[in-house]
């Protein structure tokens, strides 16, 4: 150190001070700008609220959304008032419809794979990025379209541009509905959903659908879960989950029922058997229905005593919802999640839904109603093309082109489908999303999609209320990034219609636009269609009666005999087990994970945030010496493995594991990437022997220890003074 | 300790006490700077010299000597929070006639016949934590100079007010409007 | 109580700051009582609340890391509490938000006036006067005030989607559920512009908006005619620690459970 005199010690000091001073003082810039209009939007004035209807960004159940925009910036996302399916309400994932809008990982512009097998990809124009893909996209080679479900006119011209070509056009949902719609095409006779009226009714008997959170319409049935509960000048509505894991609608049950998964058709029959054997509902009702199945002899073998075993679920227990559900009707009857995936998933789904006609609930408010169907120009979301289809692509991959749009399937299917092997393989593989994604990763040419909340389109929708619903998509805010829709680029390179109006129409906007003029244009007569149309994307769609409903099936296509007992992957003294794989409220199965929003919305039943976790039985952590936290790989039956943490949950059965889907994603935004493990990757490909759909709850595993411990981001935090309260924090009562 | 000692500078009983009187006096000038700084912003020391504008719009001429009302452009002031900027399109309903030969308002026609919006500089602005919405108070009766000043006479508009809380305040009493802080703050 | 008012009305004459509305309780009755009914019995978990809040009132990014701190925020939460173990295990859903209390324990600790009972009942927090002493957040027993720790950050262009209507609350201050004040004044200018009083069921914050099964409901608690007054009427209301005497203006309807084990029973 050198020495310090006073003279150097007091210029160093005041040479500092001044430093300071100057850094302090001088000025940043705060002039701050206000833009003018050019030409001011005739809809919009500055600083004012403008709201656009529009198709929610997150869901495919067909939900109307009114998007708050101020001065050309989307800002909150609220349910259309006026929309029969949500009515002002809206789903979780909805809300975050403006935060993936202005995500800062959105793909931005095409972009072309330089050399396969690298990661280096150029950024080219939309014209290069069109020629290469009508170019390559299609003979001499097979054209394999996937997407996500689809529907309206968007499906109308991807079927154009496929019969074109000669190839086939896909659908992939990860957590597969196949085995639904199977089972109400055998039970009920009907392509569409049916009309599940909660709302009137007074008992539902839910065989492991989640309809509040994830199944089919949760945010319709939602509303009419309030009804059931607490509707003026009735009772209260009773509801029976019958599940392996309790799911947000089975924290919601009034009696909540374990049972051994598989076993759902052989409960549900047992169950009719008991109304049957004791004449609860007079043979007038069901005669006919039972008769068409097989009869009494077929329904023998499932006596409560005979079923109880196996199922875990008494004897007791089943005669006891039997005379509930008989006793208070109207009631409905319905199975989803766990109880489908399964390899007798269909046949269990059937006897579910076959409960409906035993007790007369067909057709009948509060029961199941048909649904009128859709215009033919807006044809409903496409249903899930069973998993055994994508497990055999592999079989021809070279000779393949696949355009992949809105769809994960490298991500979703399990290692053992062997997709990315196909990907890696085929000839030309393009990927068209608004987030990088797994299967984007293996893509030769890769297209921006403009978000939901920037582009045309129409929608029917599928679960509707009875009534045919059609709903409008509208642009509300200018495109953040270059990218297109998938209508405009389809009209693009479709080569030719007869279809009148795609043959007049160069965007999706003119396609949506003539089509809803040619079916609704003359709704009010004392307008112009013109005006029609600008009144109908006002109100988000149309949705008043009219149509004739499609009859359902006078009796059921169905036979007791087909239901088999499951079979799972894995032996028991082997693999423990039963690995039930379900989806959250929030993060879905993965599409949803890049929205922080939704990554950070708790799980409301274990509050777990961010990440993938395992739930299992708190005794049975005990017994395996695992705590809150404790790190642990769950292994299948096909050798693969996640790492996750332990989540010791005292609505879990002893012998069986939850875990989550949406985690683990390898590729998409700063939010997604990394957080978690994807449990759908290490499902053995057990299939619904019906219909070829993945069984994606019918692997069993094992746990193995990995000695490390990560705390859980769980929002049990709050130190709260009703914690050491007497009883329960939630006053309950009884009446 | 040894270690730490090692570090310091060795410094002699009277270099420390000097040390430390120049700490002090520091410390004193700068509560006493913060001080006149806090004292002279509450006053409203934040009032700025006029900014100079991409085009140089001339107030006194418009709503001066042409006698336009304010509301005829800031078209927003009576309906809602903001009283906006009209659009170029609204300036060029009258330049796509008159004053063409104006240097200005050929530089308006530019960013017109470029579709090309104008960065007008804020003149009045007001903390994030404030909610004013012009319609209430232009409902109340209030002029638009008690805030603004005679913006008919000004070349270039600049701020006269301090447009600070207790300005609010002072007014929201007389008037007897609401008191409440959630009134304006959000 | 008194001199300590009268200081603070002085100091806020001086520094031209609002008068401290007084404590008196007559006031409450006059005017209108801002107030929500929860039902336990329709809340199904389902976190569209929490979202929807989030976004309405720009709240900071719960990344992964604030959870594990502790430090998340939700002005509006779904508590779940665990009963009985496997298989008679229950959970029972309670979103716990602001109460706006009556009497409010966070606003006496408040040495700066920054929280305060507004006349139309509302627990105010006033951004630009808080300097974060934090007494408010440890006074509250409902756990509902939340710190800013850090400034809050949202990657361009993320930041396009903030509210305009809320402030972005920086580093160093106290936040919560504020009722959406920002709606309810939204709607009273929209009244008086329609030349309409304000009718129940016009102002809704954004959680009562999107909640799919109505489990919320929000209006004035003085007019006897509303919905929520009605609602809390109910045999089956309840409020939040009640022996605290904090008097909050949300109430609760109790979760209804046929088969509820009878020893349950004895909380009320």
């Amino acid at each position: 150190m050198p020495r310090l005199d006073r003279r150097h010690f007091i210029i160093g000091v005041v040479g500092a001070v001044g430093g300071g001073l100057v850094v302090g003082c001088a000025k940043p810039d705060r002039k701050s700008r206000v833009q003018s209009f050019v030409l001011a939007p005739e809809q919009s004035l500055q600083g004012q609220n403008v709201w656009f209807a529009t198709a929610s960004a997150h869901v495919d159940w067909g939900e109307s959304v009114v998007v708050r925009t101020v001065d050309g910036r989307a800002k909150k996302v609220e349910g259309n008032p006026e929309f029969p399916i949500n009515q002002g309400k809206t789903h979780v994932r909805s809300q975050a419809g403006v935060q993936s809008l202005y995500h800062p990982d959105r793909l931005k512009w095409p972009m072309r794979r330089r050399s396969r097998g690298s990661d280096d990809f150029e950024q080219i124009g939309w014209l290069s990025a069109l020629d290469i893909l009508a170019e390559n996209f299609g003979p001499p080679r097979d054209s394999i379209l996937i997407t996500g479900r689809i529907g309206g006119t968007t499906a109308r011209i991807a079927s154009w541009l496929m019969n074109s070509l000669g190839g086939r056009h896909l659908v992939y949902e990860p957590l597969e509905t196949t085995a639904l719609r199977e089972s109400i095409r055998k039970v009920f006779g009907v392509e569409q959903t049916p009309h599940f009226d909660i709302g009137n009714a007074h008992y539902v008997l839910s065989f492991g659908a989640d309809f509040l959170g994830t199944w089919v319409s949760p945010v319709q049935y939602s509303m009419a879960y309030s009804r059931f509960r607490h509707g003026a000048g009735r009772e209260r509505g009773l509801l029976t989950q019958i599940e392996p894991r309790m799911s947000m609608t089975g924290s919601n049950a009034d009696r909540w029922v374990y049972i051994n998964p598989g076993h759902e058709g052989a409960v549900a029959l047992s169950i009719a058997h008991v109304i049957v054997r004791e004449g609860l509902v007079g043979e007038d009702v069901w005669g006919a229905a039972l008769e068409a199945v097989g009869g009494r002899d077929a329904l023998a073998r499932y006596a409560p005593e005979a079923v109880a075993g196996a199922s875990g679920v008494s004897a007791e227990d089943i005669k006891t919802m039997a005379h509930e559900f008989a006793s208070h009707q109207p009631g409905i009857a319905i199975a989803g999640g766990p109880a489908l995936a399964q390899t007798n998933g269909s046949d269990a789904g059937a006897a579910v839904l076959l409960l409906n006609r035993i007790v007369g609930s067909v057709g009948e408010a509060g029961g199941v109603l048909p649904n009128p169907g859709p215009p033919r120009a807006v044809p409903l979301p496409m249903g899930p093309t069973p998993y055994s289809e994508f497990a055999a692509l592999a079989g021809s991959a070279s000779s393949q082109s696949i355009f992949v749009y809105d769809a994960d399937p490298a991500y979703g299917l399990p290692e053992a489908a062997g997709f990315k092997r196909t990907l890696t393989e085929a000839g030309f593989v393009v990927s068209m999303s608004t987030f990088m994604n797994e299967t984007s990763s293996y893509a030769d040419l890769i297209l921006p999609s403009t978000h939901p909340f920037e582009e045309w389109g129409d929608f029917a929708v599928d679960a509707a209320d009875g009534r045919q619903v059609v709903g409008y998509q509208q642009p509300v805010v200018t495109p953040q990034t270059d990218g297109r829709s998938f209508g405009d680029v389809l009209l693009a390179i479709t080569p030719e219609f007869t279809d009148d109006v795609l043959v007049s129409s160069e965007t999706m906007h003119e396609a949506v636009r003539l089509t809803a003029i040619n079916l609704f244009g003359d709704l009010d007569p004392t307008i112009s269609p013109d005006e029609n149309w600008i009144e109908l994307l006002r109100r988000g769609g149309y949705w008043e009666g009219g149509a004739q409903p499609d009859q359902f099936s006078s009796s059921p296509a169905w036979s007791i005999d087909s239901l088999q007992a499951p079979s799972f992957s894995g032996d028991a003294p082997q693999f423990p087990f039963q690995l039930v794989p379900f989806e959250t409220v929030s993060v879905g199965a993965g599409a949803e994970a890049v929205n922080p929003w939704l990554q950070a919305a708790p799980d409301p039943l274990t509050t777990v945030t961010w990440t993938t976790w395992v739930e299992i039985n708190p005794h049975t952590a005990e017994k395996l010496g695992l705590k809150r936290g404790d790190l642990v790989d769950v292994i299948a039956p096909t050798g693969e493995k996640i790492r996750a943490g332990i989540y010791d949950s005292p609505v879990v059965p002893p012998d069986v594991i939850g875990v989550p889907v949406g985690g683990g994603r390898e590729q998409g935004g700063r939010w997604d990437v990394g957080q978690g493990a994807n449990v759908l990757s290490i499902l053995s490909p057990q299939v619904d022997s019906a219909t070829g759909a993945l069984a994606w709850a019918a692997t069993r595993a094992r746990l193995q220890k990995v000695g490390k411990n990560r705390e859980l981001p769980t929002f049990e935090f709050f130190d709260d003074p009703r914690n050491d309260e007497k009883g329960a924090p939630v006053k309950v009562t009884s009446e | 300790m040894e270690s730490i000692r090692a570090l310091l500078p060795r410094l002699t009983l009277r270099q420390l006490v000097v040390l430390s009187g120049i700490g002090v006096v520091l410390g004193a000038g700068g509560i006493a700077t913060a001080a006149v700084l806090i004292f002279l912003g509450a006053r409203g020391g934040t009032l700025r010299p006029a900014p100079e504008q991409p085009i140089a719009f001339d107030h006194a001429r418009h709503a001066g000597e042409l006698g336009i009302p304010c509301e005829f452009c800031h078209r927003g002031v009576e309906t809602q929070a903001a009283a906006t900027i009209p659009s170029l399109e609204q300036c060029m309903f009258c330049h796509a006639v008159v004053g063409k030969e104006n240097p200005e308002v050929q530089l308006l026609a530019a960013h017109w016949e470029e579709g090309r919006a104008v960065d007008w500089v804020r003149v009045h602005r007001l903390p994030d934590h404030v909610r004013f919405v012009h319609e209430a108070h232009i409902l109340a009766g209030l002029e638009c100079s008690t805030c603004h000043g005679e913006v008919p006479t000004m070349k270039v508009v600049k701020q006269v007010e301090n447009l600070n809380m207790g300005m609010c305040m002072a007014c929201h009493r007389e008037m007897s409007a609401s008191l409440d802080c959630a009134t304006c703050h959000k | 109580m008194n001199s300590q008012h009268e200081m603070a009305a002085r100091a806020a004459q001086k520094f031209g700051a609002a008068t401290i509305p007084s404590d008196d309780p007559d006031l409450d009755q006059e005017g209108r009582r801002w107030g929500m009914v929860v039902d336990a019995d329709l809340c199904t978990g389902c976190q569209a609340c929490v979202v929807a809040c989030q976004s309405e009132n720009n709240l900071a990014l719960n990344e992964e890391q604030r959870v594990l701190e502790g430090r998340a925020k939700a002005w509006i939460r779904i508590e779940r509490y665990w009963e009985g173990e496997f298989p008679n295990a229950k959970a029972r859903y309670l979103p716990v938000m602001c109460q706006h209390c009556g009497n409010a324990p966070c606003e006496p600790v408040c040495p700066v006036w920054a929280t305060y009972r507004n006349p139309e009942g509302l627990n105010v927090q006033v951004y630009n006067r808080c300097i974060g002493t934090r007494f408010c957040a440890n006074g509250c027993p409902y756990s509902v005030r939340y710190f800013n720790w850090w400034n809050p950050e949202w990657p361009d262009p993320m930041n396009d989607m903030l509210n305009p209507d809320v402030t972005v609350r920086t580093k160093g201050i106290i936040e919560k559920c504020t009722f959406c004040v920002q709606r309810i004044q939204r709607a009273k200018r929209d009244a008086v512009q329609q030349g309409v009083e304000l009718a129940d069921g016009d102002v809704s914050p954004a959680c009562v908006q999107s909640c799919p099964t109505n489990a919320l409901v929000f209006g004035d608690l003085n007019d006897e005619n509303s919905k929520v007054s009605q609602l809390a009427e109910s045999e089956r209301s309840f409020t939040l620690l009640e022996n605290f005497g904090t008097d909050p203006s949300v109430v609760y309807l109790s979760k209804v459970d046929p088969f509820a084990e009878p020893h349950e029973e004895e909380g009320h």
